[in-house]
């Protein structure tokens, strides 16, 4: 019977169970769309990395001069290794016209088979082995490749290297595997005659099943060559792709926070709405513990419906943020398809505990303290109200100690995640000092202008106050809402603020013409002396840069570095931390040093002073590091060194990216043409103007940050809905009140005029509490959780945008949480309000 | 005939602003069984704590409540809710009835809380509860339906359904009109005398205190003991 009446009571006020539903839901699913989305990104890169990888345990790398295809003979004739496989792997592109990047791989297919098993599928028998190894520029496709290009079998490709051109011939098929697409698997002389490689090769794949034998190769291998595992090369991306999925969970952990507070609101309204009815139970002879089971079961129930909704709404959530993160990664890393959203059993099993745990973990307190509650207090508020004061003297120690906590987590640990706990904490902690604050606050405004405000507005304020215990909740969702919109659109606004300075900074040459990194394959693209002589000497160029972005090997495994010959002008664009670029150019140019950026310093545990070694064509040789700049390229950072000075340690490896500097009032747009005509014929080389650079990345970085404000809108959303539950429903239970103001003689607009001055004093006390705690959580994650999570430093910039929309949007929830009980109040009369509950 | 309570050396008072207010001392004093009694006073001399001390929602600072011989003040609260709800039935001035559940759910409640609803014909006692308040054809009607009198029948069928020793009963016509009050009333004394169950009924009304067999003043409870 108690459960007929439970959810009979649920029917009869449809809004209610609505907004529980919709609150928990919403949290939920945010918390699994992320979860899945960012799982189904991390599995696409997995299986781009498996499928291409292959079998492979560790590779033999070069440096910018690849590896010595004798290196491979030696150790399969001379060493009897054959668990090895060369592989040439570079870039190019078809129809200039409309250029389409293909990624070429050039196999040896008898070692091969025993590597990537598409091999094994595409060259299935003899005959097929033979073609694929026999036929002049003989290539394999998927399907979806071909199709796209409009090819079958037998059909001729041209490709373009550089200005090159080369015609290639479709011989046979690759699995229809997404992650092959725009994949060309070609015998590798063919590659090398691609790409002009002569005798060398990009790598050397090789399966290593013990220890003795990576030490047996480590020592019969040339100086300047380096084994590296498949994990470490894995492992950057791995690292990216936790710190993006840590900084996306915690948003979403925000939204169920948040929507916690909805569960919480509605359970409480709905206990409370029940008091008297809850006090006839207990009166007539149901204890306190059943009264809390029937409590938390009906809970148990909506938290398994919400769940379903919340996994639902997460799932058409999370098609969204695939695409965004998917383009994230094309924009920063590698051309990534879309990955496909999947639920599994797993994730639906999470999903209901989720929602099952947070609900009756937030209906806990609601159902403890109506089963606790002493009987003769039931239907009373005085008891409620009570008993909240009460616990808030505990809040405000819990609160005070929550803070504390938190801050020195932040500072005393080195952690990601150690710093999202402790910003947790404090959110927390600030939280549970707010409704006394308010409280203090709201009763001195009542008293200080009680002659000079309306009489409905002084009741309204005071209402406030003696209704502590929905007003406070309503406050706190409201508060760690808006903070965190203030906190995490400073930090992006911070952000782009920084990088939008450090282009204007280090984009010091008016034109860039570049071969893109990937289209530059080693030894074959770079300017030729002519070409650079042809640029560089052009009407209207008075000083020129140029430079290079390669990989080399250190004691640690790969690093990043860029190769510069630059102007002094150019060297201080660098924008050194501790020191001024001017002093440092000489001895850039000269002496065995290097620049780092400051991600690179971060993660290395670098210090200006130090030394890094790194594997020369000559053997190790140790770099001093004379400066650290600031500089929001890459997240794992790279070493700046001079062409001069690599080209002491390495060969020589040509430029492949030139800066022009312009005369005075030269017209950019008429360089530009000029470039244009040099170049008409390759299709590789962009030129462009560092304005246009500096909007191509400030693009990159608001589609980089797109899927952060699609988080923070959806929070908002979560709390405003959390805060219009909290108001109406304390103003739905106040009716009985209401009306009998209205019996006295109130009117219906003063009896509006105290709906609405409650809702907006309450709002603007939230957002107002929500600068400093919003400000706090844009420190932390500007100076702490993004410096871990990428090593990049920033300075913090509080955009008057971020606090208007903060503080509008705090306006919005409070009229809208009003707008119905006001509406309410007119379209009900009295005589009905005052027959409810009767 | 012996005493169903029997209340011995019970005193109780509230904090008030700061101060003690003793509402009883030392109070002693016996109710039979099967008998009716009518508490009268002037408001806030102690008509409600007293049933409250009665029925174990509150207990006293000291002193033994005994019911049926089982001193209440010595069980716990889970104990004494337990208690409640075998031995005792309300009905109070505000009907109370649950607003979700039909008039014959209403009635099935109790029934249900004592673990009957399995061992006996719980459909058909209802029909007879509420035959006896005269509201059978009313038995799938939801009490905004009903009339404030009505409701109160249905309550007091409600209160006895489930055989309790003991009514409480406070103000049980406050809200009512003179023609419903008077129907109430005689439903509830005769109901009563007719289970030979206790009644104890509080009211203003020297008109309702005169049906009961034994009437007490509460504020004269301070000076005298009772049986």
């Amino acid at each position: 019977m108690l459960w007929l009446a439970s959810f009979r009571f649920y029917l009869k006020h449809p809004w209610l169970l609505i907004l529980t539903l919709l609150g928990l839901a919403s949290g939920v699913g945010i918390v699994i769309a992320i979860d899945i989305a960012v799982s189904a990104a991390q599995v696409q890169v997995d299986k781009i990395s498996s499928t291409l990888m292959g079998q492979a345990t560790h590779q033999i790398v070069g440096g910018p001069a690849g590896v010595e295809q004798s290196v491979f003979v030696d150790l399969k004739l001379k060493h009897a290794f054959h668990q090895a496989s060369p592989e040439i792997s570079g870039y190019v592109y078809t129809n200039p016209d409309n250029p389409i990047t293909l990624n070429l791989l050039g196999i040896e297919s008898f070692s091969e088979i025993n590597f990537r098993s598409f091999v094994n599928s595409s060259l299935p028998n003899e005959k097929a082995l033979t073609n694929f190894f026999t036929t002049k520029n003989g290539i394999l496709l998927t399907p979806n490749t071909a199709k796209n290009l409009n090819l079958r079998l037998g059909d001729s490709l041209t490709i373009y290297i550089g200005i090159n051109s080369e015609k290639l011939k479709l011989i046979g098929y690759l699995p229809n595997d997404p992650t092959l697409t725009n994949l060309i698997v070609t015998d590798i002389s063919n590659a090398q005659s691609i790409f002009n490689l002569g005798t060398r090769l990009t790598r050397i794949n090789l399966r290593l099943n013990d220890s003795s034998s990576l030490q047996t190769i480590e020592k019969i291998l040339p100086n300047d060559l380096q084994i590296i595992t498949m994990q470490q090369k894995k492992s950057g991306l791995d690292q990216l792709t936790q710190a993006f999925r840590t900084n996306l969970q915690a948003m979403s952990l925000l939204a169920l926070l948040i929507g916690v507070f909805v569960v919480f609101t509605t359970v409480r309204f709905s206990v409370f709405y029940r008091m008297k009815q809850f006090g006839l139970y207990r009166i007539t002879g149901i204890t306190g513990a059943e009264l809390n089971q029937l409590i938390l079961g009906e809970v148990f129930v909506l938290s398994i419906v919400a769940s379903f909704l919340g996994l639902a709404g997460g799932a058409l959530l999370a098609n969204v943020l695939i695409e965004l993160i998917t383009q994230i990664f094309s924009d920063h890393y590698f051309d990534m398809q879309s990955a496909k959203v999947s639920i599994s059993y797993f994730t639906i099993i999470i999903t209901l505990m989720l929602g099952i745990f947070v609900a009756l973990l937030t209906a806990y307190f609601p159902g403890r303290q109506a089963a606790r509650l002493e009987i003769i207090n039931v239907g009373q508020r005085m008891g409620v109200e009570k008993s909240f004061k009460d616990f808030l003297r505990i809040a405000i120690v819990l609160g005070l100690v929550s803070c504390l906590s938190g801050i020195v987590v932040i500072l005393l640990s080195n952690s990601l995640t150690a710093a999202f706990i402790g910003l947790f904490l404090c959110v927390v902690g600030f939280s549970l000092l707010l409704p006394e604050i308010f409280s203090i606050l709201s009763r001195r405004v009542t008293q200080l202008h009680f002659n000079s405000l309306p009489l409905p507005v002084v009741m309204g304020l005071r209402d406030v106050n003696r209704s502590l215990s929905r007003t406070g909740v309503a406050l706190i969702a409201m508060v760690i809402a808006l903070s965190s919109t203030i906190g995490v659109g400073t930090m992006v606004s911070s952000f782009r603020v920084a990088v939008s300075d450090w282009l204007n900074h280090s984009l010091v040459a008016d034109i860039y013409v570049s071969i893109p990194d990937r289209m530059a394959n080693p030894a074959t693209q770079q300017y030729t002396p002519s070409q650079l002589n042809d640029m560089t000497s052009l009407k209207g160029v008075r000083d020129f840069s140029k430079g290079r972005h390669l990989t080399i090997n250190g004691e640690n495994g790969k690093h990043a570095l860029m190769m510069l010959e630059l102007p002094l002008e150019g060297f201080k664009g660098f924008n050194l931390l501790n020191n001024s670029a001017g002093n440092l150019f000489h001895q850039f140019q000269n002496a065995d040093v290097v620049l780092v950026t400051e991600p690179f310093a971060y993660h290395q545990n670098l210090s200006i002073g130090d030394s890094i070694n790194l594997n020369t064509s000559y053997g190790k040789h140790a770099f001093k590091i004379i400066g650290i700049y600031r500089d929001y390229g890459s997240e794992s950072g790279k070493i700046t060194m001079s062409q001069s000075v690599f080209e002491k340690h390495w060969s020589p490896v040509g430029v492949t990216t030139v800066g022009l500097y312009l005369e005075e009032n030269y017209s950019t747009n008429q360089m530009i043409q000029a470039l244009n005509t040099l170049f008409v014929k390759d299709q590789t080389i962009s030129i462009r103007s560092s304005q246009s650079v500096r909007e191509r990345t400030l693009a990159i970085f608001d589609r980089t940050f797109l899927i952060t404000e699609v988080l923070r809108v959806l929070i908002l959303i979560v709390a405003i809905i959390t805060v219009i539950v909290s108001l109406m429903s304390w103003q739905l239970e106040r009716r009985r009140e209401l009306a009998i103001s209205q019996a006295i003689g109130f009117l219906p607009g003063q009896l509006q005029l105290q709906l609405f001055s409650q809702s907006i004093f309450m709002s603007i006390n939230a957002f107002i509490f929500a600068i400093p705690l919003g400000i706090f959580i844009s420190a932390v994650l500007v100076h702490i959780i993004n410096k871990r999570s990428f090593g990049w430093g920033m300075e913090l910039a509080i955009e008057p945008a971020q606090l208007f929309y903060a503080g509008l949007s705090a306006i919005v929830a409070g009229l809208i949480a009003a707008a119905y009980p006001a509406w309410q109040v007119k379209s009900t009369s009295p005589r009905e309000a005052l027959q409810e509950n009767q | 005939m012996s005493a169903i309570i029997q209340l011995k050396n019970v005193s109780k008072s509230y904090q008030e602003a700061g101060k003690q207010r003793v509402i009883f001392d030392k109070l002693n004093l016996d109710i039979e069984t099967a008998s009716s009694l009518a508490l009268v006073g002037r408001s806030g001399c102690g008509k409600s704590t007293l049933l409250n001390l009665i029925s174990g929602i509150d207990v006293p600072q000291s002193g033994e409540v005994l019911i049926k011989n089982q001193n209440i003040v010595d069980l716990d609260e889970t104990q004494r809710t337990l208690f409640r709800r075998n031995h005792i039935g309300f009905v109070f001035q505000s009907f109370n009835l649950i607003p979700t559940l039909s008039v014959g759910e209403n009635l099935q409640m109790p029934l249900e809380l004592i673990g009957q609803e399995k061992k006996t014909n719980t459909k058909h006692r209802v029909q007879i509860g509420l035959t006896d308040v005269g509201l059978l054809d009313r038995y799938h009607s939801f009490p905004e339906q009903l009339s404030g009198g009505e409701q109160q029948r249905v309550a007091i069928a409600r209160a006895i359904i489930h055989q309790p020793d003991l009514i409480l009963a406070d103000e049980p016509t406050g809200n009512l009109d003179e023609e419903n009050s008077q129907i109430v009333l005689n439903l509830l004394f005769d109901l009563v005398k007719r289970e030979q169950k206790s009644l104890i009924i509080v009211t203003h009304s020297t008109d309702v205190a005169a049906l009961a067999d034994a009437t007490i003043r509460v504020s004269d409870l301070n000076t005298k003991s009772h049986a």
